[in-house]
């Protein structure tokens, strides 16, 4: 992995927009900002693992918005990503009950300076339970369907990386371990009732 | 529903993300409550792929920077004296000191000595929900390193990631031969299919394993094909070891 460059905030959102440059934007936020969200979040009761689980979410969601086009640099990137951090910590405290750290938290950054970005994070639990899914199905799956929908490969690339005989039987693979991941999904209620609204968000 | 429809609903996704979607698919979505329904259902699963492929993408990067976080921050014992001090006396003793560290250097330089300089432990990239996990990766990350050997070994479906999290739980028990059985095995499945799947990860452990057992001859060719490769997740972790150590055990090795 190459050392990041420098970026500016709008070179960063540049970045991220580009999947070669993808791995060092990354790195770079990792290295700018992780240690000061991880302080805050450990500031408030959590532990190390807690911060660095909590600034990986972070991380995902700050590039998911960025993707979607709907970071619109109205607050600075590192505003954004602590309020992100915040939100998203606030949901784990609330998930662990514990309610005289979440009023802590609420209390203490009640004046601060911040972006709102509760509606960039109200579904990340359904995300996550999402992300599961796809966990869940055999490494082959996986496989296969991050390289054709994540690493965006043609057929004929996947059949250089994985060892199938040819297009059509990674073609025939690909959709069964679709329709195995949309099985599952259907199959899950608290997933599928709020399915429209992940979707068009 | 169609019995084909899913596929060609599929098809027409396929198509879309390619700018290449169909007209009459898009009106059949439109007109057919069912057809919209599977819809968006697999539009749903498509995105649990990007979402999981996204994690894991930042996932991998949290830990190569770890590790490189790790290797920059152990101490080297290095002291460092002002130069005005005692100049006359070091020139002095210039001579006699430079080769005692010499030989000190040579005397105690070796394979172990240098992995466990540059061993830090693998950070399970995994999400607050334990869910994500299995019961070996729970175990892994609550260090119950028995425990993820026993589950290794009772499992019968063994992915990559599973062979990666036994054999550093063998790296962390320093039960060499036994991690270096594992990384291997990923190594070799990853060359029989084609896949990278814990490649660069296995790699550099597995040359860790071989430091541990003291083998630097096995170990050297590894650490020297990551330095060569920038792109190799390991790559700035194994830049950063000392040349001079590497050399050292190199012409050790060698005699």
């Amino acid at each position: 992995m190459k050392v990041a460059q420098k970026y500016t905030d709008a070179e960063l959102i540049a970045s991220i927009g580009e999947p070669k440059d993808l791995n060092n934007a990354i790195l770079f936020l990792y290295q700018q900002y992780s240690e000061s969200t991880c302080s805050f979040i450990i500031g408030y009761g959590g532990s190390r693992q807690d911060a660095e689980d909590v600034f990986q979410e972070t991380v995902v969601s700050f590039i998911e918005v960025v993707k979607k086009g709907k970071y619109r640099m109205e607050a600075s990137i590192k505003t954004f990503l602590v309020s992100v951090a915040k939100n998203i910590w606030l949901n784990e405290i609330k998930k662990r009950e514990r309610s005289g750290a979440r009023e802590k938290l609420f209390e203490s950054t009640r004046d601060q300076k911040e972006a709102d970005v509760s509606h960039h994070i109200a579904d990340l639990e359904k995300k996550r339970q999402l992300r599961d899914l796809v966990y869940k199905l055999g490494e082959p799956c996986q496989k296969i369907l991050l390289l054709f929908y994540y690493e965006n490969l043609s057929m004929k690339e996947i059949v250089d990386h994985l060892p199938y005989e040819n297009e059509q039987v990674v073609r025939n693979k690909k959709y069964k371990c679709l329709q195995q991941l949309t099985g599952m999904i259907k199959e899950n209620p608290s997933i599928a009732v709020q399915i429209n609204e992940i979707i068009n968000k | 529903m169609l019995p084909n429809q899913s596929q060609l609903l599929i098809e027409h996704l396929d198509n879309t993300l390619e700018g290449k979607g169909s007209p009459e698919m898009e009106q059949r979505i439109s007109n057919d409550a069912e057809a919209a329904q599977e819809w968006v259902y697999i539009r749903l699963a498509v995105n649990a792929v990007q979402e999981a492929g996204l994690y894991e993408q930042v996932g991998t990067v949290k830990s190569a920077w770890q590790a490189q976080q790790s290797a920059a921050t152990k101490p080297t014992g290095a002291v460092v004296h002002t130069i005005y001090r005692n100049v006359l006396r070091a020139a002095a003793c210039i001579f006699i000191l430079s080769s005692g560290a010499a030989v000190y250097k040579y005397t105690t330089t070796s394979s172990d000595g240098i992995y466990q300089k540059y061993y830090s432990s693998y950070s399970l990239n995994t999400s607050r929900g334990v869910s994500a996990q299995d019961a070996q990766e729970q175990a892994y990350t609550n260090k119950n390193w028995a425990d993820v050997l026993s589950l290794f070994d009772k499992s019968k479906a063994k992915s990559n990631k599973s062979y990666f999290i036994a054999g550093m739980a063998d790296l962390e028990l320093k039960k060499y031969d036994d991690a270096i059985s594992k990384f291997q095995h990923i190594i070799a499945a990853n060359v029989l299919s084609g896949g990278d799947y814990f490649q660069d990860e296995a790699e550099f452990y597995l040359a860790m394993s071989w430091l541990g057992r003291g083998d630097a001859n096995e170990a050297l060719p590894l650490l020297d094909k990551i330095k060569a490769n920038k792109t190799h997740l390991y790559h700035n972790v194994v830049v950063k070891m000392s040349a001079l150590d590497l050399g050292i055990i190199k012409y050790k090795s060698n005699k």
